[in-house]
């Protein structure tokens, strides 16, 4: 038997429930409903722009890197031991179909014909030869007519972001601009005809470089060391033809001398760190805030007024001290289990810079074994990731002194497994 | 996905205002609980969120571990809320004993 008083109670509420619930509870009920509805559809999109990406960003007004005062400006000589080494002969032997290749999932004709689709551009217009690091190769070609109308912008500002506006349009994933800055050409480079050594000279001294990041597939990248990753990196280097080749014009067009360029003439990876797109990592190339380490970097020098974008940080040197994802990863061992980044050098390591010296011998010996480009260490990655707000919130932790933990979650989580099951099969179904 | 967070933000307003109907009106609430209750609100929707954007994006793994661990403290999170009687008295009960 209820108690009289509690039956009270019940009743009370009761009333007082659907006393609230009126046709007028029911329309403010509505309205509440509406607005908490929009509200969150406008903050989450706001979320999935990116916008938690770049939040974390903290500009400098010099590089975050730390360079030796007796640096010198590097060869492209250095990497003669890499290039010559029975790992690479093996690489382009399995390439070029002349050592045959193991096979597998990943590894039949229609990854074969894809992979040769993607090179296709650079293969067939510039002959490979940009890719080798030869300067001037067809698309990155030196010569063209610059307009003797110069165009004058209202501003360094405007020009800037005329250029940069241009270069996405094209296919650029984003663009930064440096300063002209000496360090990074290399000092000597191989003649395209004679293939030997010659002093690295620049028809003109430009003024500033254009550094563009353009993205590769995630989903190619997810089935390293399968052939869809080797082609993913194989259509972005076409890509990066077509999208400088444009952009040269565009800026001739406009009265200004330019340099088109892909992996020649200069060192890619201070470039855009000095253009403000990303930070140095243990892996050695360039992380990115919005497509981690999975990207191809193309430079365009030219002799026009610039505004320059600033170098930035957002925790990834910080990271990479505790991660050590893709060291642990990597099948050959290519890449520094040290906790600091030093001035310890490695085969082919451009000396004077503090950071993770990779053993870039026993890369290419794992690119041999595989007969395409690996990118285990990439695929790895803990900022390897789809641009989604709770990745980029994810990020976020990495500025606070959470971050040695975050290793051991991404894990947890069932990201950057070095195996993805059914990869191939997903990227052909996606 | 947008439709996904239209239906969100009209889950956290519909919880929101369920509570004030149902708690707030008969006396049941007080500044701590509010709190409480927005927390678990909050929580509770970043964890639904979590799940659906990591099965959107085909990370099954990701969205289990999700369910489990955001979930578990969403839990926790609603039963401090619900279960605080004694330590944080309702608006009601402070009334009565201030009265006496």
């Amino acid at each position: 038997m209820i108690p009289e008083d509690d039956k009270e109670k019940k009743t009370q509420q009761k009333k007082t429930f659907s006393k609230e619930f009126s046709r007028r509870g029911f329309l403010k009920t509505s309205l509440g409903v509406g607005v908490g509805a929009a509200g969150a559809a406008l903050f989450g999109s706001e979320l999935m722009g990116g916008n938690i990406a770049n939040a974390e960003t903290v500009e400098h007004d010099t590089m975050p890197v730390e360079i030796s005062s007796d640096y010198k400006r590097y060869s492209k000589t250095s990497l003669a031991p890499i290039e010559t080494c029975p790992g690479a002969q093996q690489y382009f032997g399995k390439r070029m179909g002349v050592i045959p290749q193991d096979g597998g999932e990943g590894w039949g004709p229609l990854e074969f014909a894809f992979d040769d689709a993607c090179w296709s551009i650079e293969n067939d217009i510039n002959h490979y030869k940009a890719t080798l690091g030869y300067k001037s190769q067809g698309l990155f070609s030196w010569e063209g007519e610059v307009n003797p109308n110069v165009y004058k912008f209202e501003s360094p500002e405007a020009a800037s972001a005329a250029i940069k506006k241009a270069a996405t349009y094209w296919g650029a994933s984003k663009v930064g601009i440096a300063p002209y800055d000496e360090r990074w050409v290399y000092s000597e480079v191989f003649d395209s005809e004679t293939d030997m050594p010659v002093p690295n000279e620049l028809p003109f001294t430009p003024t500033h470089v254009i550094v563009m990041v353009l993205e590769m597939d995630y989903d190619g990248y997810q089935t390293a060391p399968a052939l869809p990753q080797t082609a993913s990196s194989a259509n972005i280097y076409s890509n990066m033809g077509v999208t400088s080749h444009k952009l040269a014009k565009f800026i001739r067009k406009l009265g200004y001398k330019c340099l088109p360029c892909s992996n020649d003439t200069a060192l890619s990876i201070p470039l855009a760190i000095q253009a403000g797109l990303g930070e140095i990592s243990r892996i050695g190339i360039l992380v990115t805030p919005e497509f981690g380490p999975r990207v191809r970097i193309c430079k365009t020098f030219v002799d026009m007024p610039l505004a320059i974008d600033k170098p930035v940080s957002f925790g990834v040197m910080e990271f990479c001290k505790t991660c050590m994802k893709c060291a642990d990863a990597c099948p050959s061992q290519a890449l520094s289990h040290d906790k600091e980044p030093s001035f310890k050098v490695s085969t082919a390591t451009n000396p004077g810079v503090k950071k993770w010296a990779q053993d870039g011998r026993k890369c290419m010996t794992q690119w041999g074994e595989v007969g395409g480009d690996c990118g285990i260490c990439i695929k790895v990655c803990p900022y390897n990731k789809k641009q989604e707000w709770h990745h980029d919130f994810v990020k976020l932790g990495t500025r606070t002194p959470a971050r040695p933990i975050l290793r051991f979650f991404d894990d947890l989580f069932g990201y950057g497994k070095i195996t993805v099951s059914d990869a191939v099969k997903n990227f052909w179904n996606k | 996905m947008i439709i996904f967070w239209l239906i969100l933000g009209a889950l956290m307003a519909s919880s929101i205002w369920f509570i004030y109907i149902k708690f707030q009106a008969a006396g049941k609430m007080s500044l701590a609980r509010w709190v409480l209750t927005a927390i678990s609100v909050l929580w509770g929707a970043f964890t639904l969120a979590w799940i659906v954007s990591s099965i959107a994006e085909g990370e099954m793994q990701a969205a289990g571990m999700g369910l489990l661990i955001f979930g578990a403290i969403l839990l926790v999170l609603v039963i401090v809320t619900v279960r605080l009687n004694s330590l944080i008295p309702s608006k009601k009960k402070v009334d009565k004993v201030e009265a006496a």
